[in-house]
């Protein structure tokens, strides 16, 4: 009898803690869909390294284009999360390209360093990328099918690596 | 007399059942956790100066920037000290948040557009300082140096944007600047749209940080 009402008492509490958190979620990390696919615009910077990347070049690829800065929050609550899906997808076709706006790479690397980010930051110091490509806030994502179309795009950050947004990406990488 | 002694009855075998330390502490744990805020830090505001909107799909949150706040902040960014301090003082600066809380399934667009928001201030109205008007005010403000750059562009991407469209999931945060000096107390009229609909809603008592 006692067991009973113990049990009885620990479900009670655990049902009031999951009803406490599940009333503070956000909702699902989603991302949506561009209803009439476009051509991403031109994308074409360097990296920390000096190395230039256009977007072009990875015709055939999923590319993830990612605007941030250092001093966003949301930015950098994303960014471990964008390594891990690297870290998963990049020999399957995939690629990040997170463009850092309106910073010098001084202030990026300490970041890039604290967190093991492996994928490429670009450089648009004078924010003309981010205007070219509509940018409104940060972070804001894009994600461009195999043949430079954007097909998703997110306002906010997310969970890259959540099995949605991964089952996403992969479906985009088997796509012809 | 009976239903008397039935609800004693009851009562106790409550009581007995949920006893203090098991039941009656963890509730309370659990209401002190959901209403006490969160500290951020010693320029955190309290949370009676948090203001929050949350109807349908929208969830919105304002609060005011200490005026120390943003003078670290626009120094940060690259401003020097004394144009921190002038665009501190008279900027009225809060951090806003904007979530489209809406479920996948129902995916419903939540516009924006700052300029349609109004502040009421000492019988006065006019709308916050929109992104696109700080160059120029920059430099009506500072004629003998203007601020660098990459201060400025830095400041413009800080800025909430003064049109956008949130989506399911999506979300964004920045800084807005209702034009008042320090510590002033304001009211601020909210219109969003949701589809083809136009919601209102006005916040009170509203006050600039110090």
């Amino acid at each position: 009898m006692q067991t009973k009402l113990k049990n009885i008492k620990t479900t009670i509490v655990a049902i009031l803690l999951c009803f406490t958190f599940v009333s503070q979620a956000i909702p699902g990390p989603i991302l949506h869909p561009i209803s009439k696919a476009k051509k991403a615009p031109d994308l074409l910077l360097k990296d920390l390294e000096g190395k230039t990347h256009n977007i072009s070049d990875y015709h055939g690829k999923v590319v993830l284009v990612n605007f941030w800065a250092t001093w966003c929050p949301p930015c950098r609550d994303e960014m471990p999360s964008m390594q891990r899906v690297w870290d998963k997808l990049k020999d399957k076709g995939f690629v990040i390209l997170a463009v850092d706006v309106g910073e010098d790479a001084e202030n990026i690397i300490p970041f890039i360093m604290e967190h093991d980010i492996e994928f490429p930051i670009l450089l648009d110091k004078s924010d003309k990328t981010a205007r070219a490509w509509r940018v409104r806030g940060m972070p804001t994502s894009f994600l461009v099918d195999k043949q430079g179309n954007i097909v998703y795009q997110a306002l906010g950050g997310r969970e890259w690596d959540d099995a949605k947004i991964v089952e996403i990406i992969q479906g985009l990488i088997t796509n012809r | 007399m009976l239903i008397k002694k039935s609800i004693i009855c009851i009562y106790h075998k409550i009581v007995r059942c949920c006893s203090y330390r098991n039941i009656v502490l963890p509730l309370i744990l659990i209401f002190l956790a959901t209403i006490i805020p969160a500290k951020n830090g010693n320029s955190a505001p309290n949370d009676r100066d948090i203001s929050r909107v949350n109807s349908t799909i929208l969830r919105l949150e304002l609060r005011p920037f200490a005026l120390n706040t943003t003078e670290a902040f626009l120094q940060a960014r690259g401003f020097s000290q004394n144009q921190a301090a002038l665009v501190a003082k008279e900027a009225c600066i809060h951090k806003l948040e904007v979530h489209n809380t809406a479920a996948e399934e129902n995916n419903k667009a939540l516009t924006l557009n700052l300029e349609k928001w109004m502040v009421l201030s000492q019988a006065k109205t006019h709308p916050p300082i929109i992104r696109e008007s700080w160059p120029l005010m920059f430099e009506k403000k500072f004629t003998t140096k203007q601020p660098s750059e990459p201060a400025i562009i830095a400041f413009n991407w800080a800025l909430f944007p003064t049109k956008q469209i949130f989506w399911a999931a999506d979300y964004n945060w920045g800084l807005i600047a209702f034009g008042l000096n320090v510590d002033t107390k304001f009211d601020l009229q909210l219109t969003w749209q949701i589809g083809k609909q136009v919601y209102n809603k006005t916040l009170k008592n509203l006050r600039c940080g110090k």
